[in-house]
């Protein structure tokens, strides 16, 4: 890997690391919410640290170099965490979506409720 | 002999221009039909004064907190006759295009047992409706209807038709499981696999009194699209015997 990669590399998953840590530390995510990217940060700082692990992974699986390895790997790895958030925001849609009618039919209840009592009262 | 609970289920969002004339006119026919007829009006989180005057002419209805489309706000219509153990759920749209007096139509064939859903059409020979929609939409509807009937074998000619009733069984599946954009025809599709018995019957409708429709081409062919994978999709669910 050329020298120049190799440091953009290890200050691109420094900053990535820290970020994530950062999140966790200020309370905007929780470890158990983080722990995917974090894991990934911790393997973006090796393969940036120590180039050669990466290289011998390449060469066995037939890869031409580490930066291609890098890089098909990345995007599938990030394909999946896609569909994963994806599946995430239809899953609080659809929570969001019974909380709502629920909340509704209540309010509905609370309604006819307040207006029965009120009729009783008179 | 055991008289059915009926519900109509009407969702309106923004209607305010009509909703009170609809209400009205299934009103008066719920008190002149000899069967328990209620109806709910659903406000989906309108933001005309539609609740303003639900409240004012004492509408029977619930309104949602937040918009959730149509699927959303037909869905809460059942949710509703499920938990007040109506027997027959009936969709109605708010703003006008369904004839009232059509009704019976809907409702006999469940009452008889020949169903357990029905849809009102306006492409049956006993239909006789004469607001048939424009030529794209019909092309559209046809193109739906045969995809359906490849995929399913079953022949639905008005798929997109939201005048629609159900029996308890229909009510507890789209209580569960109903979508919340362009529904009719994909809902065709999770009842066939639920082994529910379809019938299409002829109903009069008419071209919507009030607003505007919201559908432009970008938008129609959006549905296309999402509607006919939608379909295919929903022909791999699993069939229930």
């Amino acid at each position: 890997m050329p020298l120049q990669l190799q440091i953009i590399a290890i200050i691109l998953s420094v900053i990535f690391f820290g970020l994530t840590i950062q999140l966790v530390r200020k309370g905007r995510a929780e470890v158990r919410q983080m722990r995917k990217w974090l894991f990934l940060a911790v393997i973006m700082l090796i393969g940036a640290l120590v180039p050669g692990i990466g290289t011998r992974i390449a060469k066995m699986l037939g890869i031409v170099n580490l930066t291609s390895l890098a890089l098909f790997t990345l995007t599938g790895v990030l394909l999946i965490f896609s569909l994963n958030a994806h599946m995430s925001l239809i899953n609080a849609e659809k929570q969001i979506k019974l909380l709502t009618q629920e909340v509704s039919l209540l309010k509905k209840e609370v309604r006819e409720d307040k207006e029965n009592s009120r009729k009783t009262s008179l | 002999m055991k008289k059915e609970k009926i519900l109509l289920i009407i969702p309106a969002y923004n209607e305010s221009e009509g909703i009170v004339d609809v209400v009205a006119q299934v009103a008066a026919y719920c008190q002149k039909s000899p069967y328990h007829i209620d109806y709910l009006v659903i406000n989906d989180g309108s933001t005309d004064n539609e609740e303003a005057l639900l409240l004012l002419h004492k509408i029977h209805h619930v309104e949602l907190v937040q918009n959730l489309g149509i699927g959303g706000a037909v869905q809460t219509g059942y949710l509703y006759a499920q938990r007040k153990g109506y027997d027959i759920a009936v969709q109605f749209d708010g703003d006008g295009q369904h004839d009232i007096e059509s009704l019976p139509q809907l409702f006999a064939p469940i009452i008889n047992g020949e169903a357990d859903f029905t849809v009102g059409s306006r492409f049956v020979s006993d239909s006789v409706s004469d607001f048939k929609s424009s030529g794209a939409r019909q092309l559209g509807i046809k193109i739906l209807s045969v995809l359906i009937k490849w995929t399913s074998r079953i022949k639905i000619k008005d798929v997109t038709s939201g005048y629609r009733a159900g029996n308890k069984k229909v009510i507890d599946q789209f209580a569960e499981r109903y979508p919340s954009k362009y529904p009719e025809p994909e809902s065709y599709m999770h009842l066939f696999a639920k082994g529910i018995r379809v019938k299409e019957v002829g109903a009069r409708m008419f071209e919507r009194k009030t607003g505007e429709s919201s559908i432009n081409f970008k938008k129609a062919v959006g549905y296309m699209i999402d509607v006919s994978l939608s379909i295919l999709i929903a022909s791999l669910l699993e069939k229930e015997k």
